[in-house]
């Protein structure tokens, strides 16, 4: 394993993804930022932390563990997006609804962002 | 060349309906551009929608409006139309493009399979939209003036961005396209949209929630597009004379007319 992986992959992670969770170890979301940090420290947690992106940057050995992870990390990112809203921002439906606030919000679109966000992790630790 | 009619509600139950109308106006321009007739119904009843449909014989009816799976409604929330039993026929030899949610799920399959529609794209779920809370922020669609400090030019991007997606297709008729094609043209719009949010760099974290909001959206809406009916529907397109063949035709010509008037000398 080597720094210049999680160097040259931290590189192309845009500024605004880079402090939003990335990775569940032991329980406990990661932002790009903080495994950059990790690594660059060379902690023990830094090298789990690049040993497990460097596997799930390859399809075929990503587990359905992997997946069902990547789901809590989606919905953490939703939840931390959600609290800079402002708390009056609202948005609209051509069925005649509104959606306000984070909680109305994240109760319309809750499923929508979650798989955005399934997405957006799977095409930065690909990247 | 075709016939596009355009029913541009602006009221619901505030002026919601205004932030799809200003970007159906500009796309509407675009349609007259490539030599179409356009239609424009200003803030349309049921009762104008109909009249203006009988009299004009359109290819093609866009209209925002609030739905739901068998309903579709006009200014102040009027009914249009109702699957199976109130003005189904009325979009019989069209293609229409409705933004109005949910009547893909059911009324766009209805007027294609039952009654005569061309086609019909619809969403299947509900499309939402940004915009400035219009009962606090009144009257911000397609402006860029907002309340939380966007800059304006994104801003302005953000409002207008999902409509016009959906009028991609329309536009995409105008173009010439088949049904099908230009559906893929409005899907394609919404992706166009997607990359670029996932590349504005935000002022702060306030603004990066809104872009992402955005993205959510973008992408709900994207996935809740749906066509039915014909695939190939097409409309009346003149295509441009091809100048490559005209040319040398045009020379020909000439080349025979010197040399018969030189063998007449």
């Amino acid at each position: 394993m080597s720094k210049e992986f999680i160097e040259e992959w931290y590189r192309r992670i845009p500024e605004m993804e880079r402090d939003l969770p990335i990775i569940l170890i032991d329980g406990k979301v990661y932002s790009p930022r903080e495994v950059y940090e990790e690594v660059m420290k060379g902690t023990e947690l830094g090298e789990i932390m690049q040993s497990k992106l460097e596997r799930m940057a390859s399809p075929s050995s990503m587990t359905y563990e992997d997946l069902r992870e990547i789901r809590q990390v989606a919905h953490e990112r939703v939840k931390k997006i959600l609290e800079y809203l402002p708390e009056d921002f609202s948005i609209a439906s051509l069925s005649g609804k509104i959606a306000k606030g984070r909680n109305g919000i994240q109760k319309v679109l809750g499923e929508s962002a979650v798989g955005y966000e399934i997405e957006r992790i799977l095409k930065l630790i690909r990247r | 060349m075709a016939k596009f009619l355009f029913l541009l509600c602006e009221y619901g139950r505030y002026q919601e309906l205004k932030y799809a109308s200003c970007v159906a106006r500009r796309i509407a321009g675009q349609v007259k551009a490539l030599g179409h007739e356009v239609i424009l119904v200003e803030r349309p009843s049921p009762k104008d929608a109909n009249n203006a449909i009988s009299q004009h014989k359109p290819h093609v009816v866009w209209w925002v409006g609030h739905g739901n799976t068998n309903v579709t409604t006009l200014e102040r929330v009027q009914l249009w139309i109702r699957a199976p039993d109130f003005n189904t026929k009325i979009l019989d030899n069209t293609i229409a493009c409705a933004l109005s949610c949910l009547t893909g799920a059911y009324l766009g399959k209805y007027v294609t399979e039952k009654e005569k529609c061309k086609a019909y794209l619809g969403y299947k779920k509900e499309f939402w939209f940004v915009w400035c809370d219009d009962p606090k922020y009144y009257n911000c669609a397609c402006q860029g003036k907002n309340p939380w400090g966007v800059r304006e030019e994104l801003w302005k991007k953000m409002v207008e961005c999902m409509h016009e997606a959906n009028l991609y297709f329309v536009l995409g008729l105008a173009k010439g396209m088949r049904a099908k094609n230009a559906m893929e043209f409005s899907i394609n719009r919404f992706n166009y949209w997607i990359k670029y949010f996932e590349n504005v760099e935000p002022r702060d974290d306030k603004e990066a929630s809104i872009i992402r909001t955005v993205l959510w959206i973008l992408n709900m809406d994207r996935n809740a597009t749906v066509l039915h009916g014909d695939k190939n529907a097409t409309v009346p397109v003149e295509r441009p004379v091809k100048m490559a063949l005209t040319i040398p035709m045009l020379l020909l010509a000439i080349g025979c007319g010197v040399s018969f008037m030189a063998s007449r000398r």
